[in-house]
């Protein structure tokens, strides 16, 4: 191996320019670091063309890329790595891109993520890490006081994601859905203009009610698909029926808003009926928690209990800590999860719904026990979760101390480096 | 029993309907049937659509009827307020198909109408008054609200989807507030009155005493103020609402003042033997309601009876339990 590492020179590009996208790539390029491996940042927007004028004055003989397919014009000389974070709906088709020579690592397990393409060249899973130096968790900042614990934690329940409050999503109280459809609407002009602006010129015009039923089918489609917090998305059965649901309707579909919506109703559509429906769980059972992300405070019924997206790491390690039952939810059931390992390394109590997922690969039961690191609840007996774990403080932090040793052993950047060099070398 | 597919549709996307619609889901997931729930109502041609796309058993739709043309093999159960609110859609319904009302209705039409009423969504670890007293033995000190009254309107009952009042709505919401003043005006102003609403009726007080607090937005601190407060009167004032508070009053053990028309709602329906005038102050007039809280102001024993009792009868008669194990019988009839 250690012949392989000095000769690597590693470009890592992200899947997006993001904050969380970037951070990511950057405790990997640490680790390689560690490793004494170069690595460097693909810091600009991606476009096939953007990497080809970067690699005509930089060289490097590795590529890892995030939900990105290889460059046919890319010099066979370079092997390619993509990790692919998300799967939608035409993802596929990327697979066939890959050489003999390079990588391809899913986050979830290809079952859970529906590929039904198989690539030419080996194909792993590759779980996110934890940078786990200078994070205290609850047992090192207050050892076996479970009284002063108890006063520090001064949430019930959290749960952290992002909630739009737009137009696709039919949770605000104003939403046109909850109206005739022929009755003026304050959104009504924004609609038009997606369906002005952003369809073929071509496309055939309708009036604006039949836009907001064809909007409220999408979000049906969804609806009759998918049960909230069961972990079984299938992203493919949605996506024929959003893509039949379009065409019976529109001549073109590859146009600029069509592009937007599918993956929306494929994808993304689903996480936020996940959140809804927990987050109207804690309504029912709890006047004591708090909802971290992007718009949630957009809502009335949630405006007290909710902050905006925390984007500093200390900050959110620190609410995973002061927080009694962290709540994580996940379309695909997939618990292998950086968020899971974020709340683990914290000594964060760790809660997940129940689903056969769990145990499947990328399941939380692959690396974790339940009851011995992490628990789950049902939507239909969330009392249970309460009467078993909210009010037994020990037991909650022996888990969490639990969770946090298996996570420093295994489950660090370092360790997954270590998986990317060995199989590197296979 | 067979296992069925349900399609259930609540009357709005607002927080309280979906908690009640989520509750028949889960008691009908429990007993093995299999629930798709939607987050918001739909028109009847998303209905038309998804019904071609999916199959279901059954399609629960609360507050809207059964639009034309469903598949016959679907059955339809359309849970509405009164008979009259279905209007043209009740020639839609057919002899397999089940139509629920709020309102007592008599039974004149070929199909099958019952009454089905809201229920207390209990959890097992709700805490009761009585639970309180093991952290405090003066229930008056922890009980700091005299009387409170929750109005059931919400922004999408009371705002079109332009911002704008409803006028037809807000006419209805202001009669009863100003109703709900009229009936308070006789209770001693040393009495403080909080009144939780979405719109602030300030300008109609009579009694000098009533606090508007604006809307609650939590669901489970509506059980805290029912617990809080001594009284607590009933918004309703003939039968029940989709949203009612009646049932979750009584599972806390709080004291529920209600109009003696509500007690109409009771007549023939399950109470197994529990006197329902025996758990709840049903009133007449605002002399009464006057003298029911002037009587039982300080007597916390005895209201703390009263709530055990009603409590009892909540959680052996309604609960969404009970409510669901209904449904499931009046299918199968």
């Amino acid at each position: 191996m250690s012949s392989l590492k000095k000769n690597l020179k590693i470009l890592l590009i992200p899947n997006l320019i993001s904050k969380y996208d970037l951070n990511q790539l950057n405790k990997i390029k640490q680790t390689f670091l560690k490793f004494e491996i170069d690595s460097h940042i693909f810091n600009i927007d991606y476009s096939e063309e953007n990497l080809r004028n970067f690699l005509k004055i930089n060289k490097f003989n590795i590529i890892f890329a995030v939900n990105k397919s290889r460059p046919n014009w890319l010099s066979k000389k370079i092997r390619f790595i993509n990790w692919f974070q998300d799967f939608y709906y035409n993802s596929d088709d990327k697979l066939e891109s890959f050489l003999e020579s390079d990588i391809v690592y899913f986050y979830a397990s290809p079952e859970s993520f529906g590929v039904k393409k198989k690539p030419k060249c080996f194909n792993s899973m590759l779980y996110p890490g934890i940078d786990s130096n200078q994070i205290n968790s609850i047992i090192d900042d207050f050892g076996n006081n479970y009284r002063n614990i108890d006063d520090y934690q001064i949430l019930d329940f959290s749960i952290c994601g992002y909630m739009p409050a737009a137009l696709l999503v039919p949770f605000f109280e104003l939403h046109f859905r909850n109206y005739n459809y022929d009755e003026k609407h304050f959104n009504d002009n924004l609609i038009k203009g997606w369906f002005t602006d952003l369809t073929n010129e071509n496309e055939k015009k309708y009036p604006l009610e039949t836009y907001k039923n064809f909007l409220v089918d999408l979000q049906t489609i969804v609806e009759t698909n998918y049960i909230p917090l069961s972990g079984y998305l299938d992203v493919k059965k949605i996506a024929s029926k959003v893509k039949k649901r379009i065409l019976n309707m529109f001549n073109f579909i590859d146009t600029k808003i069509f592009d937007q919506i599918i993956p929306f109703f494929t994808t993304e559509y689903s996480r936020f009926l996940d959140r809804i429906e927990l987050a109207r769980l804690l309504s029912k059972h709890s006047t004591n928690f708090g909802l971290f992300g992007k718009d949630w405070t957009s809502y009335s019924e949630f405006e007290s209990f909710s902050s905006d997206h925390i984007s500093s790491e200390k900050e959110l390690f620190s609410i995973y800590k002061k927080t009694k039952i962290n709540l994580y939810n996940n379309t695909h059931g997939l618990g292998m999860h950086s968020k899971t390992f974020e709340i683990m390394i914290n000594g964060g109590f760790f809660a997940l719904p129940k689903s056969k997922k769990n145990y499947l690969r990328g399941g939380i039961n692959e690396h974790f026990n339940e009851n011995e690191h992490f628990v789950t609840f049902s939507p239909e007996k969330f009392d249970d979760l309460i009467e078993n774990w909210m009010f037994n403080t020990e037991k909650r932090i022996k888990i969490g101390d639990n969770a946090r040793k298996l996570v420093v052993s295994d489950h660090t950047w370092e360790k997954r480096i270590e998986k990317i060099l060995r199989d590197l070398n296979k | 029993m067979k296992k069925f597919k349900f399609l259930l549709i609540p009357k709005s996307n607002n927080f309280r309907e979906i908690i009640n619609i989520n509750e028949i889901s889960y008691q009908l997931k429990n007993l093995g049937h299999n629930c798709f729930t939607l987050k918001s109502q739909v028109s009847d041609d998303n209905l038309n659509f998804i019904l071609e796309e999916e199959k279901f058993d059954f399609v629960f739709r609360v507050n809207k009827g059964k639009p034309k043309n469903i598949n016959k093999k679907v059955r339809f159960i359309s849970w509405v307020k009164q008979i009259s609110d279905l209007n043209e859609s009740l020639v839609n319904f057919n002899g397999n198909d089940l139509i629920y009302t709020l309102k007592k209705t008599h039974n004149n039409h070929k199909l099958k109408i019952n009454q089905l009423l809201p229920a207390a969504n209990y959890f097992n670890n709700i805490p009761k008054l009585e639970d309180y007293l093991l952290v405090t033995d003066r229930l008056e000190s922890f009980q700091n609200i005299d009387i409170s009254i929750i109005s059931n309107y919400s922004r999408v009952d009371l705002f079109n989807g332009n911002k704008g009042l409803i006028t037809n709505s807000s006419k209805i919401n202001s009669d009863i507030h100003k109703k709900l003043h009229k009936l308070l005006y006789k209770i001693d102003e040393k009495y403080k009155i909080l009144i939780f609403s979405l719109v602030n009726y300030s300008n109609l007080v009579i009694n000098k005493n009533i606090h508007y607090q604006g809307e609650i937005n939590n669901f489970n601190y509506f059980f805290e103020i029912f617990k809080k407060s001594r009284f607590n009167l009933l918004f309703e004032e003939e039968f029940l609402d989709f949203n009612s508070n009646f049932f979750n009053i009584l599972l806390v053990q709080g004291i529920l003042l209600a109009n003696k028309k509500i007690s109409k709602t009771f007549q023939n329906s399950i109470n197994n033997n529990f006197n329902v005038s025996d758990l709840v102050f049903f009133f007449n007039t605002e002399l009464e309601i006057s003298n029911i809280i002037k009587k039982y102001y300080e007597d916390y024993s005895l209201r703390l009876k009263i709530g055990k009792e009603a409590s009892k009868f909540v959680l052996k008669c309604h609960t969404y339990k009970n409510r669901v194990e209904q449904i499931l019988k009046d299918i199968e009839e």
